[in-house]
């Protein structure tokens, strides 16, 4: 297996190679291949977001409006080190010092990658130019704050954001047909005007009254969809869930609070889009069903309004093992494994069904993205000549125990038998 | 006692006879064990290889030497944190000293008793009209390189709170054995010098923060005409906080004299940032491992 890791304390970007089984905190453990710093950056930096751009460049964004472009080294090619993910060259985006990046995203049919930072700005960089002369296109997407701003991957040219008082906004940022020819001519910024088409309300007051505080930190779109419209799944800073349909109207159709801390990643958990994997700011991973709903989860019991009842998703399973103890930035899925990194130092890998630790690494820095480059066990020859003679050996003893078993059942037939025998003798 | 001995106590069937040859059984079993003891210490003393020896060979395993591996011990420390910045800037530590909301005397008197040791500090009256974050905000403005705020519940000091300046990181310890000065026997009156620091045993990743927020908050050029120590021992993950005033009698001899306060640490919390995301976070069943630690 390999990653990319970006790491906090140091601003570089780690790679790392291990197979399933590995595990840093025992003492004779399996130990990971091998750990690599690359992109090294001069600056101190935090928040790195990364992305795989079609295979051919690596990106990273950071702290200060720094948006780095290295090669993306195919594993095929043997390269020395140096060599390796070398950089092309970096954008300096006119941002604000404190601005926080909050996102990277790649658009390959535009060629190009979006960067969005928490002031309401996202720049477009266009990268079909290999000398890197492209200058960034900024567009104010919004004049609050916003905590996060997705893609949708459904539908070309369809964005969302939320953010702290900032309730969830779908935008079109450009047209559907849209195509890198656009960057060839001269009225760029044009082509990129964002329309707000659904723009969610808030839940209503709770049963005291009291106005349900806003801040979106995740939304995720459903694959499935409605004609006109879009699905989609918005996390919370208050450790809500809501499900919006955009034909149903503006405020969200299913709203469940399915922890107390603030929820930091969304992912989804399976193909089908049933299952969501949470983490917040402590140490929690879970993953939570968004179709099998106890509807009589959450009681309370108010004065004025009497007993309440509310719906909570069912928790599948939290992934727990492995002690994960700190906030969880950088996750990774595809359809078998689940990948963690945070503020405590590991990466760890989980199955995503049945939720077991395959491999636990010690990385030494703080993490806040992950990717996964492949996530095939590469074994060498002796290892793979040790592998499967085991299986064989198994199969062997199975056999063995097998004909112990059947030799042990005959024998007691035929001890009843002899009993039969000697009663009728009697 | 060997199983004859053991079944011979059984069949005796009066209660109290029983017990007093148990108790007789036990007084020659101690007292044995003595004269073995001192002919050792005889012996040794005669000839001192006999000790050293018996010192190499005869380790006793505790919890510490049983300990479950963590690789972050040995692992090197990779980057920067965000101490650095205020250790390269060669800036001296300036304190800002406060309570939780409504504290009662006991977190003024310890205070007070914080106050006694910790340089350049400054203690304000907790207001309620601002959050910790506020207070964090204007104490950075003013300069202030640490933000300690001392917790307090139903009259008793429970916690205390270290925030490092102006970035973070938080760090939220308990705070139990509390003894003040004058509860010490022997103890010395301590002087306005700058103290030496002795950490011990911070070896984990977190353990190394932990370390170097203590190192943060004292002058890093100890004044050592006034022969004091502070210590802050971590062991099994409790911090110990000890200060000392130290003599050399000979060259062999040192002389100690305590000079309060001692109380224990125990972290609780780290957190990113000013109150942000955590790091670490106790939670009740790390403490199932007894040979498991964190610092």
């Amino acid at each position: 297996m390999k990653l990319l890791v970006s790491s906090d304390d140091s601003g570089l970007v780690k790679e790392v190679i291990f197979n399933r089984g590995t595990d840093t905190s025992k003492k004779d453990g399996k130990q990971p291949k091998s750990i690599k710093n690359f992109c090294s950056e001069p600056q101190i930096t935090s928040k790195t977001y990364l992305l795989n751009f079609a295979d051919t460049y690596l990106i990273a964004s950071r702290y200060g409006g720094n948006v780095s472009v290295y090669e993306y080294t195919n594993e095929e090619i043997e390269l020395e080190d140096e060599e390796m993910y070398k950089l092309l060259h970096s954008f300096k985006l006119d941002v604000d010092k404190s601005d926080i990046p909050i996102a990277l995203i790649a658009l390959e049919s535009l060629e190009s990658i979006i960067v969005a930072y928490e002031s309401g700005v996202v720049y477009i960089i266009n990268l079909s130019d290999e000398k890197f002369e492209f200058k960034p296109i900024p567009i104010k997407v919004s004049d609050e704050p916003i905590s996060t701003f997705v893609q949708n991957p459904y539908d070309n040219g369809i964005f969302a954001f939320g953010g702290k008082e900032n309730d969830a906004k779908i935008i079109r940022l450009y047209e559907k047909s849209l195509n890198a020819e656009v960057f060839k001519t001269k009225k760029v910024s044009e082509a990129f005007i964002p329309q707000v088409i659904f723009n969610a309300k808030n839940v209503k007051n709770d049963h005291l009254d009291l106005r349900v505080p806003i801040w979106i930190t995740q939304i995720l779109f459903l694959q499935d969809h409605p004609e006109n419209g879009y699905k989609f799944i918005t996390a919370t800073r208050y450790g809500q869930l809501r499900l919006y349909d955009t034909t149903y109207g503006r405020r969200p159709t299913k709203d469940y609070k399915v922890c107390e801390k603030p929820i930091l990643t969304l992912t989804f958990g399976n193909q089908q889009q049933t299952e969501v994997i949470v983490t917040d700011t402590h140490n929690l991973i879970a993953k939570y069903s968004l179709t099998d709903i106890d509807e009589k989860a959450y009681k309370t019991i108010s004065a004025s309004a009497g007993e309440i009842r509310k719906p909570v998703p069912k928790l599948l399973g939290k992934f727990s093992e492995g002690g994960n103890t700190g906030a969880t930035f950088g996750i990774a899925t595809n359809e078998e494994l689940l990948i963690t990194g945070g503020l405590d130092r590991y990466v760890r890998v989980f199955d995503i069904v049945s939720r077991e630790l395959l491999a636990k690494v010690y990385i030494g820095v703080e993490i806040s993205s992950v990717i996964i480059v492949n996530a095939e066990d590469e074994l060498t020859e002796e290892e793979l000549a040790a592998e499967t003679p085991k299986i064989q050996r198994k199969k062997r003893r199975d056999l063995a125990l097998e004909d112990k078993e059947e030799s042990d059942e005959e024998e007691l037939w035929n001890q009843l038998d002899e009993r039969n025998k000697k009663q009728r003798t009697k | 006692m060997s199983q004859s001995t053991s079944e011979a106590l059984k069949n005796i069937k009066n209660k109290q006879r029983r017990q007093k040859v148990f108790a007789e059984l036990k007084h020659a079993k101690n007292k044995e064990r003595h004269t073995k003891r001192s002919e050792r210490a005889k012996e040794e003393r005669a000839d001192p290889t006999l000790r050293e020896e018996r010192l190499a060979t005869n380790i006793p395993e505790t919890i510490e030497s049983k300990r479950v591996y963590d690789e972050t011990i040995t692992a090197e420390v990779e980057g920067v944190d965000e101490f650095a910045q205020y250790f390269l800037s060669g800036k001296q530590p300036k304190i800002l000293l406060t309570t939780s909301e409504n504290a009662k005397k006991v977190a003024y008197e310890f205070a007070d008793i914080l106050m006694d040791f910790l340089p350049n500090v400054t203690f304000i009256k907790r207001k309620k009209e601002y959050s910790m974050v506020e207070i964090a905000q204007y104490a950075s403005k003013r300069d202030f390189t640490e933000l300690i705020v001392i917790n307090e519940d139903k009259k008793k000091v429970t916690g205390l709170t270290f925030i490092h300046l102006p970035e973070g990181p938080t760090f939220y310890f308990s705070i139990t054995s509390l003894r003040d000065t004058k509860q010490i026997e022997g103890h010395g009156r301590a002087t306005n010098h700058i103290p030496e620091l002795v950490l011990n045993n911070f070896n984990t990743r977190l353990g190394k923060t932990i370390g170097r927020l203590f190192q943060s908050i004292f002058p890093h050029t100890p004044e050592i005409q006034g022969r004091q120590v502070i210590t802050l021992h971590n062991q099994r993950d409790y911090i110990f906080f000890r200060r000392h005033r130290y003599v050399f009698r000979n060259e062999e001899k040192v002389g100690l004299q305590e000079l309060g306060p001692q109380f224990t640490l125990k972290l609780r919390r780290m957190q990113k940032g000013i109150r942000g995301d955590t790091v670490w976070e106790h939670r009740p069943d790390m403490e199932r491992d007894k040979r498991k630690f964190y610092l």
